[in-house]
């Protein structure tokens, strides 16, 4: 009965200031603190090892003490589905690439105003260095009872955000068409990272238990013409895997860009997307008050098998969202979807550039709300 | 056969500039060593570009943070929330009109590098106003024609002020909008409104316009009707075939837009030159004008020089 509306989150959170190179008295106290309101085991542990040098000497054991404050922390907020906040990876691009062979960074390019990302250039077919995203599955698994939900960063945003020397140097004036010519060197690189590259990741996380993984594609819209080629990668990755396999888009121009194509996802039962960054913040569950969800009804149009991962909080604001407001928000996709079993509860996207303080708060609030309604609904 | 060459728009920023920008907004270095610091980073463009035998020589928008940001300082203009330029991972902030626009006082002169006025062939490099118009969140005036009217008057009285200060002997006009977009002849008009009046502030000054990111090119021919002296066409975007068919026989001088913006692969000279002559046998120019698809910006500072050395190369060459 109350398998429904279930509360996750969507990957990130900040890497928490346990990371730090240097840390006073104070700061690891309060970090000891912390740990203790979120109910984290081996406190002692954790302060002897900060007090004696911290991240420098000590990197696996403060990573895995990291995840264990995210986990405890999503457990004690109430999540339904959790991962580790991603605490081990230092972002979702520049991670990944440090265990995919063929890739090495070239330079740093700007994304906007003075920050910048250290992007990747593939210099010859992409191969799998060594699973990346095992150990931190398993560590999660044996440090919860709650259902586990791992993002991973897909192939087509992967190539979408490195430059594809080595496939381009193949194609480059073979078609005489220089158009033509790039998309094929996409298109190939993006299904061998598809096939040597997450399908190997996929496979090793299912054969240790995995149920649920999400697929990060936020570059899948970017380019229109392309998003049949996000499909054909998703798919190339996930055929004939037994999984639940959810797929991660957002600040799209226009989520409509996906459809009708994303129905040929194979395996996709789940679109989770950003919505409440594009919706105002009065109370409301009328259409014109909620405008950031507006898509919903296009995705009713669409499909009535795929389940939505509503976004509900911005994650690019400290504004703390109240109850009220997304009540309202999931009471809106409601009123479109009917069905409460489709509507999965979540943040934008990953909450990387909130402090944890901020992402704690907002998520709070995401899992009362949803209290209040089951309620009501039940 | 003559080749010519220029390069447009933002140019990357080499990592002490980053760090430096980073040092001064924080506070770590004066606003001298900052100074000092940026006049060796221009002068380094600067020279590369003479190595080159560029055409016209530009700064390389060093100080800006997108093509935009510079018109945020003009009265009734603020700055917005983060919006994706084009189809690129870069994003650029979008201006938001709140009142009507003035120039209350200079701005565009503390973007450029003063010591331009001492280069022969100066150039400079900035966002044609359609696209400005296009780009930004109107909510003010309602009336597209009203503000691309009061933002185009604020630009020509800023830029006239450049223009004449630095003895500006080429300005390259950036335009995505007519690249990218499904234009209509009227915003073509109104551009060459702004373009004529652009004309009359130094008669003998070369314009050339821009277009990146072009995807439809069927509208290409509509082009020839800009008051500008150069068309450049950004040939890495979209279908370079179609666009080529599409330009055949244009009565206007165009820019091959050829060092592709968007992809580390150098391009081989010999492959240009190929291109060049290929290209040339369809659209049939008397010179042929060589430059980059859209800001090099979107590669890396050490690709983005590689980039440009292959103009060098090219003109050895031939």
């Amino acid at each position: 009965m109350n398998d429904f509306l279930l509360t996750q989150e969507i990957g990130s959170l900040a890497r928490h200031s346990m990371f730090k190179e240097k840390l006073s008295k104070e700061e690891i106290e309060e970090i000891i603190k912390e740990g203790d309101e979120y109910g984290v085991e081996n406190l002692e542990n954790l302060k002897d090892l900060l007090l004696k040098g911290g991240y420098k000497l000590f990197p696996k054991e403060i990573e895995n003490f990291a995840s264990l404050y995210a986990i405890r922390m999503f457990e004690k907020v109430g999540l339904d589905i959790i991962f580790n906040g991603e605490q081990p990876r230092m972002e979702m691009y520049q991670y990944p690439i440090l265990f995919i062979e063929g890739i090495k960074p070239v330079g740093y390019v700007r994304v906007f105003d003075l920050q910048y990302f250290l992007k990747g250039e593939v210099q010859d077919i992409p191969k799998l260095k060594k699973f990346y995203h095992l150990e931190e599955f398993i560590f999660v698994k044996n440090n919860t009872k709650k259902k586990i939900k791992i993002p991973i960063t897909g192939p087509y945003t992967l190539a979408d955000w490195s430059f594809n020397l080595y496939y381009q140097r193949k194609w480059i004036g073979k078609l005489n068409n220089y158009y033509r010519e790039k998309y094929e060197a996409k298109r190939e690189l993006v299904i061998d990272l598809a096939r040597n590259v997450i399908r190997e990741n996929i496979k090793s996380l299912v054969e240790n238990g995995a149920e649920i993984i999400q697929i990060d594609e936020p570059a899948a819209t970017t380019i229109p013409e392309e998003v049949p080629l996000v499909v054909e990668a998703f798919n190339e990755a996930t055929k004939g895997i037994n999984c639940k396999f959810t797929m991660h888009v957002c600040f799209s121009k226009d989520y409509k860009l996906l459809f009708p194509y994303i129905l040929e996802a194979k395996n996709l039962k789940q679109l989770a997307l950003e919505f409440a960054n594009r919706d105002k913040r009065e109370p409301g569950v009328n259409e014109n008050i909620r405008k950031g969800y507006s898509f919903l009804k296009d995705f009713a149009d669409y499909t009535d098998k795929l389940e939505i991962g509503l976004g509900v909080l911005d994650v690019h604001v400290d504004y703390i969202e109240p109850v009220e407001l997304i009540k309202d928000r999931i009471s809106f996709a409601l009123k479109i979807l009917k069905d409460p079993s489709r509507i999965f509860i979540n943040p934008d996207c990953g909450l990387r550039t909130r402090s944890w303080s901020v992402a704690k708060s907002k998520l709070e609030n995401m899992v009362k709300a949803v209290r209040l309604l089951k309620q009501e609904l039940i | 056969m003559k080749i010519s060459s220029y390069i447009f728009g933002i140019f990357p920023k080499s990592d002490d500039l980053r760090k430096g920008m980073r040092d001064f907004s924080k506070g770590k270095i004066s606003k001298e060593e900052f100074e000092s610091l940026l006049k060796k980073e221009y002068n380094h463009l600067i020279n590369l570009l003479n190595s080159c035998n560029l055409s016209y020589i530009y700064d390389g928008l060093l100080v800006w943070f997108d093509l935009l940001r510079p018109f945020t300082n003009y009265e009734g203009i603020e700055l917005g929330t983060l919006i994706r330029w084009f189809e690129t991972n870069t994003f650029y902030r979008m201006p938001v009109i709140k009142s009507k626009i003035k120039l209350e006082k200079p701005v565009l002169i503390n973007y450029f590098y003063n010591e331009l006025k001492n280069i022969k062939n100066s150039s400079i490099s900035l966002l044609d106003p359609l696209s400005f118009v296009k780009l930004s969140e109107d909510n003010y005036y309602n009336n597209e024609k009203e503000f691309f009217n009061d933002f185009s008057n604020a630009l020509l009285t800023d830029i006239k002020l450049v223009i004449n200060e630095l003895n500006i002997a080429f300005i390259s006009l950036i335009s995505p909008y007519l690249g990218y977009h499904d234009f209509k002849e009227e915003e073509l008009e109104l551009l060459n409104i702004f373009l004529n009046k652009l004309r009359e502030i130094k008669k003998e000054m070369v314009i050339s316009i821009n277009l990146c990111f072009i995807k439809n090119s069927k509208k290409l021919n509509k082009i020839k009707k800009l008051n500008a002296d150069i068309i450049g066409l950004d040939l890495c975007y979209g279908d370079r075939e179609e666009i080529i068919k599409n330009i055949k026989g244009i009565n206007k001088q165009i820019a091959l837009g050829l060092i592709d913006s968007n992809i580390s692969l150098i391009e081989e000279p010999e492959y240009l030159k190929n291109e060049i002559l290929r290209i040339n046998g369809i659209v049939n120019q008397k010179d042929v004008i060589i430059t980059n698809s859209s800001d090099l910006d979107l590669l890396p500072y050490n690709v983005a020089m590689e980039k440009v050395k292959v103009i060098k190369k090219l003109n050895e060459i031939k």
